[in-house]
């Protein structure tokens, strides 16, 4: 027999279309101590996860590996990979080490990709909850808002935010962030929709907790796996966006980047490709990365995919 | 001075001053062969097709449907264009024209000497450069219909070199008479006396022009039509050029860095390097006096011993380009060898800076300052990578800071919110138009682009200058910016690194594209493709 | 007896997927003859759903099937996909328990049962039409030839699983299996619903294989009745037979926890009987029946509802937009008393619930606790009446938060009330599991690890650790298996007379409130239609609703 009340079984076909039928309330499933270890068994979020490590770890390890200024020049210029034992990876088109910008660009574009998307989860999950928690003209009022963010070409924007407010680490960060809270704030609101008409958000009403109170404890720790998977999504996109800022000579000029590294080797691409093909090939790898990571998320903490049908 | 290796050996004839040196003549067949359409590139498509009222991109299109008074040999000595004779007085003060006669515009009115007239008046109000040309210019007079006279406060002993058709464009009076000519639709569409009539400006894609059959010069042109294409990407361009899609271009027409890849790959391709005295330049790195630290002469002294220019010229500049040391490039008939060298020597600039009051602190770190490079050159974003690289090892802690063309001109040159720019500067036909705005004290003019930056104030060289504006015994003139050029490089408001090697790439196939002094930017009369 | 229809013999479904793993079903034999009716009944997870599914072949691929399904002559087992497909559908057809699901919703009802007839059959487009009527005809749907045109949720849920039962019997199949066929409804189209399988069965023919959880239904509507327990057959025999003559001790305990309509108990005069499952080390189960007692010192109550009013709601109307959903309805609550709501989805009784407990605001009247005005209070005494009202939850599995354990499930509630003192909150958290009768060790474990029944007490726990006066049931026991629910009502009301509790107890099913109230109230379309106490409003009912009500409950 079944234990799914209506309500719940109305909103689970919404969320899942006809013929997913019995699955029931999905998140009810995921033991939060287990996902964990869940999470770290699934091969595609190992692949990722390893693969994140090792440039995590070189870029931490980038001043022991190449001490110094990554910008400084370091000998000739335009040495190919191997040409001379000190530039493994050769160096650019002014001789600066490319081994060097790459492991200090690692650091670069992590912590931009970072910090974009964590203040862009925050934005959008204050915004996304804001809005389908509370429902109604706030609802609208901000569902409209978000659309006209959704309408405006992101990569546009970005640029015209940054020019106009020079290129600079912040810069990029907050406006990478302006031009990709909104599908954290869908997503948050969509959840926040769907968790609000659960029963546990009643119950948490009836025993008297405030709206903040049911937001945090209630229905975010319920909404976080999905945040979770798009969170690692766009760390990517983040990345790939400081890659294009820096490709368009936008991104902070006082850092090296694996973006600027590709913007200023662009010229050289007849000749010396190796210096696009170098920070282009961990921009790859690291977007691979994540998007296995999210993808492996995805399939363990994604409720729509995850839970099983209890048949009896 | 020149490094790179095909360059060099296209420098052979060449001594002193390789850019002037006369190319490799490639296929050079006896006849000249009527026919044919030429693709000509340009990199950027203008925002008006004549040069009347501003000198930018124009001037590669405006010479081959408008013509000027004057046309000039390779080395800046006149010739006669519209107009056939001319005749300075003694005291320098009046300049009489004599007019061509018999020749008409493309819309069959006569060419005649009110058409001088409205074209000088124009472009003397409107045309930035033309401003400073004419700046001494009391009057015009029109005794007959082919006879000009320009009579003039003081002596403009650079008023003649002043004259070609993409300096001072003759355009016909009736399309141009009451009203702002900004917005003039001839603009767009123009009518001139040139070998070619305009037929067509489709905006963002190409202009065709067509052969003008009744061209004053019997026999030319030889082309059928010119197709001028506008191709804003440099690997499109290098594309079109190795496809033979396009046979000319003007400006840089390929990134220095696929030019000798380029070159030697192909051998339809050659460089042209004469017919560039009008857009000769130097590249340099500006200090605002008006900053602190940088007022202080030790500090601007410490840093010129820092910087390598033939690392710059090598690496920046692919070996395109001369080091200079002064103001002027060496295309300029002013150019002054031997002026004073500053060696690389960190030791000397560490020397210096301790002794200018500037020690380093616990960080290693004396001072911060900041680095704005011009935006629109590739090569001045590296220059400011490389300056900033090595200003960090003097202890000079350097932010490069990037924006867009409008912010660059803005911040430095009405907020004057700036530590040191890298910018470049064309010396045009002579030193009183191109370089004096420069250095001289009272052109610190804020909302002034390329101006007086660095707020360089030094009575002496603003005596030379005012002098030599007016002088018209050349070699004391000569002299005059000897010593200007000498003061400069000793009072260091700017760095002076490279002058860079311009140059006209073309398929082997065209034929006497550079004629004289404007190069590309002459009229195509003479042009024909061979087979 | 006729050569059986189908055969079942040592039927075994182990799982082996990452989500479910063991034995389902383990050596079940059974027959249906042709025409023949047979139940399939037990509580959840006994492998009833399993072996319906095992007949089809459609459980995972994962799933290792053991024995042997014959069906007319043919080993199902053997058979390729293929030929399956012929059977699903035109021999066999199959009737789930959710209609909404089991139907495309973007597409006309009569283009879905047309498509069952597309597939299997040659007919044109005008016949696959004509059959189309007559199918829905047949499953009295009214109004056949604009309903044709209709979309599933244009349709009441009664009419939707006729619609599914139509597509079932399109081929005029030997064998309808029913899985649940009913639970998603109300009692009174329930019996719609059986009925009209019972007509189709004996006008097509076919036999039917009817799987339920439901007793009192299984022997109304079925010739045979097979009790299955932990995947095992427990006991076979004529429906007729079931209450009065079985022997099993599952059977007779399943039969004791369910409170028929007729009984004369009441809680205050008996507990239910509770049935507990022991698995000896030899893998075999025993079962053990207890009927607890009585609370010693439970207070010999009598409410009054006059004069002790606790609750008192006056002319409360709740809107959805244009629509009215209680209409200006009144009702009062004696302390100590227990008030039954019954009445059939939709008739507004789960809003009221929610409006009582403050979930929903009322477009107008008032809601008196104690006397207080609840609604027209400033926030503190709001705050403080709240914490006296609670609610226990339907669904024991979407109540409760799976991110917390149940020791910060509880205990969060006394942290955002003031009690700072983790010790202090600890020792509130073990008394109240004591209370619900769960271990102590259960504040450490999360939500899912828990069965049905024992979420439902942690919700009783959410519901008491505020020492509430009263307690809203909004169907406390509907989603649980009969056993469970017995339980979970002993438990409600031995706290009741212990912690001298006042309920609110909603319920479709009207032999459990005539078991649990003091009074029941009937509901119908927002509005009260009549109250009396329990045993004289079921005995003499005056409304038309109230005796629709026991009619279908019969």
């Amino acid at each position: 027999m079944s234990h799914n009340p209506d309500i719940n079984d109305e909103l689970a076909r919404r969320a899942l279309g006809p013929g997913a039928a019995v699955a029931n309330a999905a998140a009810g499933n995921a033991e939060p101590s287990s996902s964990v270890r869940r999470v770290l068994l699934n091969p595609l979020v190992v692949v990722g996860l390893t693969i994140l490590s090792a440039i995590g770890a070189l870029a931490l390890l980038a001043p022991l590996l190449t001490p110094g200024d990554p910008l400084s020049i370091a000998g000739p210029a335009r040495l190919w990979p191997g040409e001379i034992a000190a530039f493994p990876l050769g160096t650019d088109a002014l001789g600066r080490n490319v081994l060097a910008g790459v492991l200090h660009g690692a650091r670069a574009s992590i912590f931009v990709g970072l910090s974009a998307t964590l203040l862009g989860v925050v934005i959008g999950i204050l915004i996304g909850a804001v809005a389908g928690y509370f429902g109604g003209w706030v609802d609208d009022l901000i569902v409209r808002f978000i659309e006209i963010f959704q309408t405006i070409p992101s990569f546009v924007l970005l640029v015209v935010l940054v020019a106009f407010s020079g290129p600079s680490l912040l810069t990029v960060i907050l406006g990478i962030a302006l031009v990709s809270w909104d599908v954290i704030a869908r997503l948050t609101r969509s959840e926040f929709r769907r968790l609000s008409a659960q029963d546990f958000v009643s119950a948490a009403r009836v025993v008297g907790y405030d709206h903040s109170h049911i937001i945090r404890h209630e229905i975010l720790p319920n909404a976080a796996p999905a945040l979770i998977v798009t969170g690692s999504i766009m760390v990517a996109s983040a990345l790939l966006m400081e890659a294009a800022l820096s490709f368009m000579g936008l991104g902070d000029p006082n850092l090296v980047s694996w973006g600027s590294m590709i913007g200023s080797g662009r010229e050289l691409l007849r000749t010396h490709w190796y210096l696009t093909a170098i920070p282009g090939g961990f921009i790859v790898v690291s977007v691979l990365a994540l998007n296995l990571l999210g993808d492996g998320l995805n399939d363990v903490l994604n409720p729509r995919h995850g839970a099983a049908g209890q048949i009896s | 001075m020149i490094s790179r290796r095909h360059f060099s050996q296209l420098m052979l004839s060449a001594s002193a001053l390789p850019f002037i040196a006369p190319i490799a003549v490639r296929a050079q067949q006896d006849e000249p062969r009527r026919g044919g359409t030429l693709v000509y590139a340009l990199n950027q498509a203008p925002p008006s097709l004549i040069s009347l009222v501003s000198p930018g991109v124009e001037r590669g299109i405006s010479a081959k449907v408008v013509e000027g008074l004057l046309d000039y040999d390779h080395d800046l000595n006149p010739r006669p264009q519209l107009a056939t004779e001319w005749d300075i007085s003694e005291d320098g003060l009046t300049y009489r024209f004599k007019l061509r006669e018999g020749v008409t515009f493309h819309d069959g009115t006569p060419f005649t000497s009110r058409d001088v007239e409205a074209s000088i008046r124009i472009v003397s109000q409107n045309h930035s450069r033309g401003r400073a040309s004419f700046a001494n210019l009391e009057s015009i007079e029109t005794p007959s219909d082919h006879e000009v006279v320009l009579r003039l406060s003081k002596p403009a002993p650079y008023l003649l070199r002043a004259l070609p058709a993409d300096e001072v464009p003759i355009v016909p009076a009736h399309l141009f008479g009451e009203g702002d000519p900004t917005g003039n639709p001839a603009l767009t569409a123009p009518v001139g006396t040139g070998p070619f009539r305009f037929i067509e400006y489709v905006r963002g894609s190409h202009v065709l022009l067509e052969r003008n059959e009744d061209y004053w010069q019997a026999g030319k042109p030889y082309l059928d039509s010119v197709i001028i294409r506008f191709i804003t990407d440099g690997a499109a361009r290098t594309a079109a050029f190795e496809t033979g899609e396009v046979h000319i271009g003007g400006g840089a027409s390929v990134p220095l860095s696929d030019l000798g890849r380029l070159i030697d790959e192909n051998p339809h391709l050659a460089l042209e390097t004469r017919g560039q005295v009008y857009d000769a330049g130097v590249n340099r790195i500006e200090f605002n006096l008006e900053n602190e630290i940088l007022a202080n002469r030790n500090v601007r002294l410490a840093i010129a011993h820092l910087i390598d220019k033939d690392y710059i010229r090598d690496t920046i500049y692919y070996g395109y380009g001369a080091v200079i040391d002064g103001p002027f490039a060496p295309e300029v008939p002013y150019y002054t060898p031997g002026l004073p060298h500053y060696e690389v020597d960190v030791d000397l600039a560490n020397r210096l800076l301790d002794e200018a009051g500037y020690p380093r602190d616990a960080n290693g770190v004396r001072f911060q300052i900041r680095i704005d490079p011009r935006p629109l050159a590739d090569t001045d974003r590296p220059t400011a990578e490389y300056l900033r690289a090595r200003l960090a090892e003097v202890g000079i802690e350097a932010t490069l800071r990037t924006q867009d063309f409008a912010a660059y001109v803005n911040r430095v040159f009405t907020e004057r919110d700036f530590d040191i720019i890298v910018n470049g500067i064309t010396n045009s036909f002579d030193p009183t138009i191109g370089t004096q705005r420069i250095y001289w004290s009272e052109n610190l003019r804020r909302g002034v682009p390329f101006s007086n930056a660095t707020a360089y104030n030094n009575p002496e060289v603003d005596r030379l200058l005012l002098a030599a504006a007016v002088e018209i015994d050349p070699k004391t003139r000569f002299q005059q910016f000897a010593d200007f050029q000498r003061q400069v490089v000793n009072d260091l408001p700017d760095i002076h690194t490279v002058s860079q090697f311009r140059y006209t790439l073309y398929n082997t196939r065209v034929q006497n594209h550079t004629v004289g002094a404007t190069g590309i930017n002459g009229n195509f009369a003479d042009i024909w493709l061979a087979d | 007896m006729s050569a059986p229809l189908l055969s079942v013999r040592d039927l075994t479904v182990d799982y082996a997927s990452v989500r479910r793993q063991g034995r389902a079903v383990d050596g079940v034999s059974f027959d249906i003859a042709p025409g023949e009716a047979v139940a399939l009944v037990g509580e959840s997870g006994c492998g009833k759903s399993t072996t319906a599914l095992a007949l089809l072949r459609l459980l995972p691929d994962s799933t290792r099937i053991g024995g042997s399904i014959v069906f007319d002559g043919q080993n199902i087992n053997g058979l390729d996909e293929k030929a399956l497909r012929q059977l699903r559908g035109r021999r066999i057809g199959m009737v789930f328990q959710e209609p909404m699901t089991s139907l495309n919703p973007v597409q006309r009802i009569g283009h879905q049962i047309a498509e069952v007839l597309r597939v299997h059959t040659n007919l044109g487009s005008c016949a696959r039409r004509a059959r189309v009527l007559e199918l829905l005809h047949q499953v009295a749907i009214p109004d056949p030839t604009r309903n044709i045109r209709a979309f599933p949720h244009e349709l009441s849920g009664g009419q939707r699983q006729r619609v599914v039962i139509a597509m079932a019997i399109a081929m005029n199949p030997d064998l309808l299996i029913a899985d649940e066929p009913t639970t998603a409804l109300d009692s009174a189209i329930q019996a719609q619903i059986l009925e009209l399988l019972d007509r189709l069965r004996r006008e097509l023919g076919m036999a039917l294989l009817l799987i339920s959880h439901d007793l009192p239904l299984v022997e109304q509507w079925s010739d045979r009745v097979i009790v299955v327990h932990h995947g095992q057959v427990m006991e076979e025999l004529p429906s007729q037979q079931l209450f009065a003559q079985s022997q099993h001790a599952y059977t007779r305990g399943l039969i004791n926890a369910s409170v028929r309509l007729h009984d004369d108990l009441h809680y205050t005069n008996g507990r239910l009987v509770e049935v507990a499952a022991n698995v000896d080390p030899s893998g075999d189960h025993s079962f053990t029946l207890t009927r607890p007692p009585l609370p010693a010192s439970a207070p010999a109550l009598t409410p009054s509802p006059c004069d002790t009013s606790l609750l008192s709601v006056s002319n409360i109307s709740v809107q959805y937009g244009e629509r009215r959903v209680v209409d200006d309805l009144s009702l009062r609550l004696g302390r100590g008393e227990t008030l039954g709501l019954v009445g059939e989805s939709g008739c507004g009784k789960s809003t009221l619930s929610r409006t009582i407990v403050g979930l929903l605001r009322p477009s107008a009247g008032s809601i008196r606790l104690n006397g207080q005005d609840i609604l027209n209070s400033d926030a503190a005494a709001r705050r403080a009446l709240r914490r006296r009202v609670q609610m226990v939850f339907q669904d024991p599995y979407a109540s409760l938060n799976p991110r917390h354990r149940i020791g910060e499930l509880l205990g969060n509630i006394l942290a955002f009330h003031g009690e700072r003192d983790p010790i202090q909150r600890q020792g509130e958290v073990f008394k109240v599991l004591d209370q619900v009768g769960l271990p102590r060790s259960a504040a450490y474990r999360w939500p899912h690890e828990f069965s049905g029944g024992q979420r439902q007490r942690i919700g009783i726990a959410r519901a008491l650790i505020l020492q509430p006066e009263l307690i809203l049931l909004d169907e406390p026991v509907s989603a649980l298996d009969v056993s469970v629910q017995a339980q979970i009502l002993n438990l409600l009301a031995d706290l009741k007379a212990t912690h001298g509790l006042s309920y609110i107890f909603i319920s479709h099913d009207l032999a459990i409130v005539r078991y649990f109230s003091d009074r029941v109230a009937v509901m119908h379309a927002g509005r009260i239609v009549e109250e009396n106490d329990a045993r004289t409003l079921l005995l003499a009912p005056t409304h038309a609703q109230t005796r629709r009500l026991i009619e279908a409950a019969h």
